[in-house]
């Protein structure tokens, strides 16, 4: 009996143990069919494309829009193809027609500019004078920094042709208005976090979350448009994104980490796009708070920093080393002999020099019973400044200088707050490839992105001149100058430059990476 | 009808006479005019109370197979009551498997222990000191783990990173423990609108998902190792609380406890010196199953920037750090993974010896 029951026992069980099994691999196949379906999904439609990127479209950044006339988000509008403005750059960063067909300076505060007689919206509206004042006017009144870098006191339109009256002489006024936020839009149209009418090859679909979905513009003035839809997908993790384009979930990727592109070197199934960028990794100092108000400091940390170690090691040559604000490309960029030299030893004598000493035998340096301890303030959604803080934290330890790593997505707020020594952080420097709009957003108490409030009388003296300086020759030598000056005073420590990389698989052609970082989706994409 | 009748009475008669022993004594010091008919009557309807109440004990272990009894657990913790299994000489060093794996798991946690105490002093390298010339080297001779992108020694940082992942995961088990545990022995006592309150406080707590709420809690702390245990402190203190309240609750009736009053004892003492040690057991099983998990939890945390802050060398932290290295140099997340696995499995075995003996249907099976 009990045999028998033993028996009928283990038959039970081992048919449990077969249902369970046979249950196992139905579900493993299920999944696997659902990932092979979900990997399909960029190759699925010939004449469409999915883009993935670490930056537009981000809400870490303030390009969460579509409103050129609203703090960055007009980058979003030039990236996506969905706008043009008056000029663009070209390879060398020099400016060029586009929408505009020429310009001329009457006197040094008024310019008249051409608009091309063939340039129309996406809704098929024409693009004439009155359409650029109405925008510019509008751009003047709610932008944060077109009023202080435009100038404009009054605006003209007869025709094709706008003439700009200035408040005082603007030798940059042509650069600004190829700045993003200068992108024509079409203000009787809706124009706001969503949507806008440019005059782009794409138009905006629709937004959702962190994706954005395109398509062509069938209304293009300019030549054909070859893709009929783009999904933009916004990744902020860079592995992710590598990954992502690996599996085929997205055909081409900005913001790949630059330890993956070696995955991508030598890959006959992909291309890379890359260039140097004025995008420079730089440290401001808060001068708010007294330890960095005393400039041995912050000369030992520039001291105890190498920018050829950092870009050479641990971005593994995937970046330009960096002296001042602006590439070597330029012909204002700082003489490299303006900057602190790579000395750590040097640096802890500096310190010592001024009062601080190891007392409690800590490691750490200290003066007056307080140790010398700084709050490094950075944030994620660029992979360098992460290594950069790192790194940094281990190199000023050995001089003597505690470090507290703050990565945070929240920057904002604790800058807004005061609450950081050093602000680690990535700004394009020559959006519009001259050197004033970075002296003006960053050296001036007035400056909308001086973080750590330098200061100086002479370089506001040496910037103002520089605004009202035409000749090219004169206007490079001045703006050498002030970085010899802001190097002097050691405001701020520049680490190095971005290179920036679009990887693409096989299928795509006409994406290709540009120096001033905000030309991405244009009419020459294409898709096999 | 019972189970182990002889044992198990044996042990009751053995209780209920030694406290009612001492009952009859005091009382009879306090009340010299009662009668002794009156308190061999009053021995006797505890004896029998006593016994009735095993008999139920034992009918419940039946029904249920894995609950421990009180009886069971007493026996363990007043002064050890061995089966006639444990007696038998065992093939090898004369012990029974169950002792055997529990030895096994205890020495391999020790050694697990004291690596992770004086590795520190073993360690080939300094895991802080970069040395950029050696970044992203795969393991090798000199560097037997590798070194990570900064040129750090892998196999350092994995030793002094055990400090901070299984110190912080001991410390959270034993506060954890501790603090649910006495909240859950109070409100099993004393019931009423106290243990209503902190039942109704530890819903709120249980109605959220656990790691997203440790995920909040250790946001809005931003961050550090600290922030993270007390974030997983907050998820877990109810868990002990229910488990101890529940004990309590199913032992406070018993003729012990009955026979620890009728002795003369307060509230608290019976809680503190009769009940806890006897339901001791079930919690140190849990808190050493909880030691895997909350390794698992701090590293995880850690791995999303909640935890430990660069250059602290926490496994998940180390891994996170790895992550956008697996593909090139996937030897810089394997080394904390691995030790992190290793770490979990070493305290999962110890406490599934613990488990199998602290249950005597196990132990002597």
């Amino acid at each position: 009996m009990g045999a028998k029951r033993g028996e009928h026992i283990v038959r039970v069980r081992t048919k449990t143990i077969g249902i369970i099994f046979v249950a196992a691999i139905a579900v493993l196949l299920l999944v696997l069919v659902g990932c092979a379906s979900s990997g399909s999904n960029a190759r699925s439609s010939a004449n469409s494309f999915t883009y993935g990127t670490t930056s537009t479209w981000s809400t870490e950044n303030e390009d969460h829009g579509f409103n050129p006339h609203n703090t960055y988000c007009g980058w979003t509008t030039v990236r996506l193809g969905v706008g043009e403005t008056l000029f663009k750059f070209d390879d060398d960063m020099q400016i060029q027609p586009w929408i505009a067909q020429d310009y001329t300076f009457t006197d040094d505060t008024t310019a008249v500019i051409t608009i091309k007689d063939n340039v129309c919206f996406s809704n098929g509206k024409k693009v004439d004078g009155q359409a650029v004042k109405e925008c510019l006017d509008d751009l003047v009144a709610n932008h944060d920094r077109a009023p202080s870098d435009l100038k404009i006191q009054s605006i003209d339109a007869d025709g094709q042709q706008v003439t700009i009256h200035l408040a005082e002489p603007n030798p940059a006024l042509m650069y600004y208005l190829s700045d993003p936020y200068g992108t024509i839009v079409d203000m009787d149209s809706e124009c706001d976090e969503h949507t806008c009418v440019g005059t782009g090859p794409y138009v905006v679909q629709s937004t959702s979350g962190d994706t954005v979905e395109l398509a062509k513009n069938e209304n293009y003035w300019d030549g054909d448009v070859h893709v009929d839809h783009i999904t933009v997908r916004n990744i902020s993790d860079g592995d992710t994104l590598t990954m992502a384009l690996q599996n085929g979930d997205i055909d081409a990727a900005y913001g790949i980490p630059y330890l993956d592109r070696a995955l991508f070197d030598n890959n006959s199934g992909y291309h890379i796009s890359q260039t140097a960028t004025s995008r420079v990794f730089e440290c401001a100092f808060n001068y708010h708070h007294s330890v960095m108000q005393d400039q041995n400091v912050r000369r030992a940390i520039c001291m105890s920093l190498s920018s050829e170690e950092f870009v050479d090691i641990l971005l593994d040559g995937y970046g330009e080393t960096a002296v001042g604000p602006f590439p070597d490309t330029f012909s204002f960029a700082a003489d490299p002999s303006d900057a602190a030299p790579y000395d750590p030893d040097g640096a802890r004598q500096l310190l010592e020099q001024d009062g601080y000493t190891d007392s409690d035998g800590d490691g750490y340096l200290d003066k007056d019973g307080q140790t010398l301890e700084i709050t490094w303030l950075t944030y994620p959604s660029r992979q360098e400044l992460p290594q950069l803080a790192e790194y940094a934290q281990s190199k000023l330890k050995d001089v003597g200088i505690k470090v507290d790593v703050n990565n945070t997505a929240d920057h904002r707020n604790f800058v807004r707050s005061d609450d950081f020594d050093v602000y680690a952080s990535a700004i394009v420097s020559a959006p519009q490839g001259d050197p004033q709009y970075y002296f003006t957003t960053q050296y001036l108490d007035s400056s909308s992105y001086d973080a750590g409030h330098y200061s100086n009388p002479q370089v506001t003296a040496d910037i103002e001149t520089l605004s009202t300086t035409f000749d090219t020759q004169e206007r490079s030598d001045l703006a050498r100058q002030i970085q010899q000056e802001v190097l002097a005073d050691n405001g701020y420590y520049y680490a190095s430059f971005l290179q920036m990389a679009i990887v693409s698989n096989n299928r795509v052609s006409g994406l290709e990476a540009h120096p001033c970082d905000y030309y991405e989706l244009t009419a020459d994409l294409r898709v096999n | 009808m019972s189970r182990k009748p002889a044992s198990s009475k044996r042990t009751t008669n053995r209780l209920a006479n030694r406290h009612t022993n001492r009952s009859s004594n005091r009382a009879a010091s306090r009340t010299s005019n009662r009668s002794a008919a009156r308190k061999s009557s009053y021995a006797q309807e505890y004896q029998e109370l006593n016994f009735r109440q095993q008999e139920y004990q034992h009918a419940e272990y039946k029904q249920s197979g894995s609950l421990l009894t009180t009886d069971d657990l007493s026996s363990l913790h007043v002064g050890g009551r061995d089966s006639e299994q444990d007696k038998q000489v065992g093939p090898v060093y004369g012990m029974t498997k169950t002792k055997r794996h529990f030895i096994v798991a205890s020495v391999l946690v020790i050694i697990f222990l004291l690596v992770v105490i004086f590795g520190g002093a073993l360690v080939p390298y300094n895991p802080y000191a970069q040395d950029l010339m050696n970044a992203r080297q795969a393991p090798s001779a000199a560097h037997l783990l590798g070194t990570d992108q900064f040129g750090r020694d892998l196999l350092s940082r994995v030793i002094e990173g055990g400090k901070f992942t299984v110190f912080a995961s001991l410390i959270l088990v034993a506060f954890i423990t501790l603090f649910g545990g006495l909240l859950g022995a109070i409100c099993g006592w004393r019931g009423g609108w106290l243990d209503t309150l902190i039942m109704r406080i530890s819903d709120v707590f249980l109605a959220f998902p656990g790691m997203v709420f440790a995920i909040a809690v250790a946001g809005v702390l931003t961050g550090g190792l600290m922030s993270a245990v007390i974030a997983l402190a907050c998820i877990s203190w109810p868990k002990y609380a229910r488990l101890v309240r529940g004990l309590v609750l199913s032992t406070k009736n018993m003729a012990y406890v009955d026979a620890a009053r009728m002795s003369g004892k307060k509230g608290i003492t019976i809680l503190m010196c009769d009940i806890m040690p006897n339901i001791a057991g079930p919690i140190i099983v849990t808190a050493a199953i909880d030691i895997g998990h909350m390794i698992i939890e701090i590293a995880g945390l850690s791995f999303l920037g909640l935890g430990a802050q660069v250059p602290t060398p926490e496994w998940g932290a180390m891994m996170s750090n790895g992550r956008s290295l697996i593909q090139l140099y996937p030897w810089i997340i394997l080394a904390p993974g691995t030790a992190c696995f290793i770490a979990v499995a070493v305290f999962n075995i110890f406490a599934d010896a613990c488990r199998d003996m602290f249950d005597p249907k196990i132990r002597e099976a």
